[in-house]
C-alpha cells in the first residue's frame, strides 16, 4: 500500500460522491463540502474494511451511504435514488477496472521498468482521469440520467447494473464463504464479464446522449414554431382591428360632414358621444403593448416574456407591458432568470384569471444600479400568509402542487444579487424581483 | 385666528403644470387655484407651461418643496412626461411629482420607480373625481412641507442588495439561509441578502431575540413567558432564545 493508492481510493471515492450529485442534480452543496464528505467517508470506510476484514463492504457500505445522501433530495423516489446510486457506484468501478487493466498494457509497450510502486501509479493516474472528466462532464452527465430515466433504457440499464453490482461483489477479493468460492471458480469470467460489462453501458450512455441530444432540438424546434404561430397570430388580429377601425373612421368623417354641414351642433354632438368617444377604447387598446418586446434585447427572456403575455391576453386579462428603455442583459444567469419569471408570471396568471378585473402589469426597467422585473396581478383572495406562500407543498389552489414559489425562493436564495419583494395589498399582488449590477 | 393661519402658512407653495394642450392647462390651473382659495393654501406661482426648460429655469427661485403636475405624453412624444421628470429630479430630489395621463389604470410602475411620482391623474374621470385627486396632492404637498412627515427608514445597502421600507412597517427580520434575510413587514417580504450581524447595528429599536430573528421593538405587543416568545401587534409570534430571554425582558420592562 503505497501512499498513491491512498490518494487514488480518496479520489475514487470522491467521484463516487461527485458522480451521484450530478445524477441526482444535487447541487446545495459546495465543491468542499462534497470533497469533505467524500475524505470522511472514504477514511471511515477504510477502518471497517481492515478492522472487519470484509472488502464486501466496500461496496455495501458505499451504496448505503449514497443511498442515504439522496435522500437529501426530496422528489427523488426509492428506485431512482437505488438507480442512480447503483450508476455512480457500478460504472466508476468498472470503469476503473478497464483504465487499470489499459493503463497497464499500455505501460507494458513503453520502454520503463515494471516496479512495485507501477501499478499504484497507474491506480493514482487512472483516478485522477475520472474526477476530472466527471468534473468536466458535469452538465452533460445530467441532461443524460435525466432523459435515460425517462427512456426505456431506463430498465435494460437497471439489469445490467444490478448484474454489475454483483460482478463487483465478486472482484472485491470477498471474505464470505459463497462469494469468495464464486471468485475463485468463476474470478476470469467475471472480470471479462466486467469488461463486456462496462463496454454495454458506455453503448447506452452514448446512445442515450445522441437521443437526448435529438430530443432537445425537436423540442426547441416545436416550441419555436408554436411561439411563431402565436406570434403571426396575433399580427392578424392586430391587423384585422387596424382594419376595422379603418373603416369606421371613414364613416365617422362622412356623418361628421353631414353634421358639419348643416351647422347642427346636435347632430356633432351625438356622433362625439355615439361613435368617436368609444374609439378611445380602441386607441388605448394594451393589446399593441407587445411590441415594447422589442425593447428586451436578451432573445430568451423578450421569448418567454411574448409568450407568457400572448396566453395571459388570450384568457381575457388585460396586460399591460411596461418597458420604458432598452434593456441589453440581464444581471444574473440567462437560465436562471428565466426560470424565475416564468414561476412569477405563470403564478400572476393563474391568479388574476380568477378576478373580476383580470389585470396584469408586467414591468421590467433599469435604474441607478438596479434592475427590476415587477409583475403586478388583481388578486382574488382578502388575506394571504406570505410566509406560508413559499413553504413547499403550499399552494392556493387544489391538487397537488405548490413547488413553483418554493423553488423560486431557492433559486433566489442561491443568486447573492438578487432580492425578492413579495407585497400585497388588496386587491392587488405585486412580486418584485430586484437585481444589483 | 388669522395669526395662527400665517404660523401655519408662513410659507408660498411654488406649482408647476407641464402641458402642451392649451384648454387642457387652462382647466386645471383654474382647478388647482380653485383648491388653493378654498382650503386656504397660499402660493407663491402657479406655472403653466408646454415647455420643459422653462420648469428646470425656475427650481432654483423655489424657496420650499415645489409640486410638479406633469403630461407624461407632450407633442405626441410618449415619454416625454417621464424625461422631463428625470430632468427635474437632477435638480430636485424632494419635490413632488404627479403624472397627469390619459390611461392612469394602467400607470407605467416603471415611472414611478424612476422618478419617485406620488401618483398618476386620469384625465379621463369626472371632473368631480378628478378635483379630489388634485386635493389630496395638494394636501400631501401641505403636509410635507410642514415637516409633518419625518421620512424615518430602514435601509440596508451592501453588495449586494439595497433595501429601503418605512421603519415603522418593519416587524421583524429572519434568517433563512446562510447570508439571506427575509424581512417582514406588515404587508410584505423582502428576500434579500445580508447577515443578521449587520442589521443589527442599524438603529436602537432593532432587538436581537434568537440566533436567527431580529425584531422591531416597535411592534412588539407583549411576551409569552410559558412558550418563550414575542408577540406582535399582527399577532404574529416571534422565538426567544434561552441565552438572550433576559435581554428581551429587560428591553420590554424600559419599553412597556
Amino acid at each position: 500500500m503505497y501512499v498513491y493508492d491512498l490518494a487514488a481510493i480518496i479520489l475514487i471515492g470522491i467521484s463516487h460522491v461527485l458522480l451521484y450529485f450530478q445524477l441526482i442534480r444535487y447541487n446545495r452543496l459546495s465543491y468542499t463540502m462534497v470533497i469533505a464528505l467524500s475524505i470522511v467517508f472514504t477514511i471511515l470506510l477504510g477502518i471497517v474494511v481492515t478492522v472487519t476484514g470484509y472488502p464486501e463492504f466496500n461496496i455495501i457500505m458505499l451504496l448505503l451511504f449514497l443511498l442515504s445522501l439522496g435522500l437529501m433530495k426530496d422528489e427523488l423516489t426509492f428506485m431512482q435514488n437505488l438507480y442512480f446510486a447503483l450508476v455512480s457506484m457500478v460504472t466508476i468501478t468498472l470503469a476503473k477496472l478497464v483504465l487499470m487493466e489499459l493503463g497497464m498494457k499500455l505501460f507494458m509497450w513503453t520502454p520503463f521498468n515494471l516496479y512495485l510502486w507501477t501499478a499504484s501509479i497507474i491506480h493514482l493516474i487512472v483516478s485522477i482521469i475520472i474526477v476530472i472528466s466527471i468534473g468536466l462532464l458535469r452538465k452533460r452527465i445530467q441532461k443524460i440520467a435525466m432523459f435515460i430515466v425517462d427512456s426505456n433504457l431506463y430498465y435494460v440499464s437497471y439489469v445490467l447494473l444490478a448484474i454489475g453490482l454483483i460482478v463487483g461483489l465478486i472482484l472485491t477479493m470477498p471474505s464470505t464463504n459463497l462469494l469468495s468460492i464464486l471468485h475463485q471458480r468463476y474470478g476470469q469470467v467475471i472480470y471479462i464479464t466486467g469488461f463486456i460489462l462496462f463496454f454495454v453501458l458506455l453503448l447506452i450512455v452514448l446512445i442515450g446522449s445522441h437521443l437526448a441530444k435529438e430530443r432537445m432540438l425537436e423540442e426547441q424546434q416545436q416550441h419555436l414554431d408554436k411561439e411563431l404561430l402565436d406570434y403571426v397570430d396575433k399580427l392578424e388580429l392586430m391587423h384585422d382591428e387596424l382594419a376595422s377601425f379603418r373603416h369606421d373612421y371613414m364613416n365617422v368623417l362622412l356623418t361628421l360632414d353631414e353634421g358639419v354641414r348643416n351647422q347642427s351642433i346636435t347632430q356633432i354632438e351625438q356622433v362625439y358621444h355615439n361613435v368617436i368617444a368609444p374609439t378611445s377604447k380602441l386607441i388605448n387598446n394594451r393589446e399593441l403593448d407587445i411590441v415594447k418586446l422589442s425593447r428586451v434585447n436578451v432573445p430568451e427572456v423578450k421569448s418567454v416574456l411574448g409568450v407568457k403575455v400572448i396566453a395571459a391576453q388570450q384568457q381575457n386579462i388585460q396586460v399591460m407591458v411596461d418597458i420604458p428603455q432598452t434593456i441589453e442583459a440581464v444581471a444574473m444567469p440567462v437560465v436562471a432568470f428565466i426560470r424565475a419569471i416564468s414561476i412569477l408570471l405563470d403564478n400572476a396568471i393563474e391568479e388574476a384569471v380568477c378576478t373580476k378585473d383580470k389585470v396584469l402589469q408586467v414591468a421590467f426597467f433599469e435604474m441607478e444600479e438596479h434592475q427590476y422585473f415587477i409583475v403586478h396581478n388583481s388578486c382574488s383572495h382578502a388575506d394571504i400568509d406570505m410566509q406560508q406562500l413559499y413553504e413547499k407543498r403550499y399552494s392556493s389552489k387544489e391538487g397537488n402542487r405548490g413547488y413553483g414559489l418554493f423553488s423560486l425562493k431557492r433559486m433566489i436564495e442561491k443568486t447573492a444579487n438578487a432580492t425578492l419583494e413579495t407585497a400585497f395589498k388588496a386587491p392587488y399582488f405585486t412580486q418584485t424581483l430586484i437585481l444589483k449590477k | 385666528m388669522l395669526f395662527i393661519d400665517w404660523l401655519k402658512w408662513g410659507y408660498s407653495m411654488s406649482i408647476f403644470i407641464l402641458e402642451d394642450d392649451l384648454i387642457q392647462a387652462q382647466h386645471m390651473k383654474r382647478m388647482v387655484k380653485d383648491i388653493c382659495e378654498k382650503h386656504r393654501l397660499p402660493y407663491d406661482f402657479i406655472e403653466v407651461t408646454a415647455n420643459s426648460t422653462k420648469i428646470i429655469e425656475k427650481i432654483p427661485l423655489t424657496s420650499y418643496i415645489p409640486i410638479y403636475f406633469l403630461d407624461i405624453e407632450i407633442k405626441n412624444e410618449e415619454r416625454k412626461g417621464l424625461q422631463v421628470a428625470q430632468e427635474i429630479r437632477k435638480y430636485d430630489t424632494q419635490g413632488i411629482i404627479v403624472f397627469v395621463t390619459t390611461h392612469s389604470e394602467f400607470a407605467p410602475i416603471s415611472y414611478q420607480y424612476m422618478v419617485s411620482a406620488l401618483t398618476f391623474i386620469d384625465k379621463g374621470l369626472p371632473y368631480e373625481e378628478r378635483y379630489r385627486m388634485f386635493e389630496q396632492c395638494l394636501f400631501h404637498y401641505q403636509e410635507r412641507n410642514m415637516g409633518d412627515v419625518p421620512t424615518d427608514n430602514f435601509i440596508v445597502k451592501n453588495s449586494s442588495a439595497t433595501v429601503r421600507i418605512p421603519f415603522a412597517t418593519v416587524e421583524y427580520i429572519m434568517t433563512d439561509e446562510p447570508h439571506r434575510l427575509i424581512l417582514v413587514t406588515t404587508n410584505r417580504l423582502v428576500n434579500f441578502y445580508g447577515t443578521l450581524k449587520e442589521i443589527e447595528s442599524i438603529d436602537k429599536r432593532l432587538l436581537r431575540c434568537h440566533q436567527s430573528y431580529i425584531v422591531n421593538t416597535l411592534q412588539i405587543s407583549s411576551y409569552d413567558a410559558k412558550q418563550k416568545m414575542i408577540v406582535l401587534n399582527s399577532g404574529k409570534r416571534i422565538p426567544v432564545s434561552r441565552r438572550l430571554v433576559s435581554k428581551v425582558r429587560q428591553q420590554l420592562k424600559g419599553e412597556l
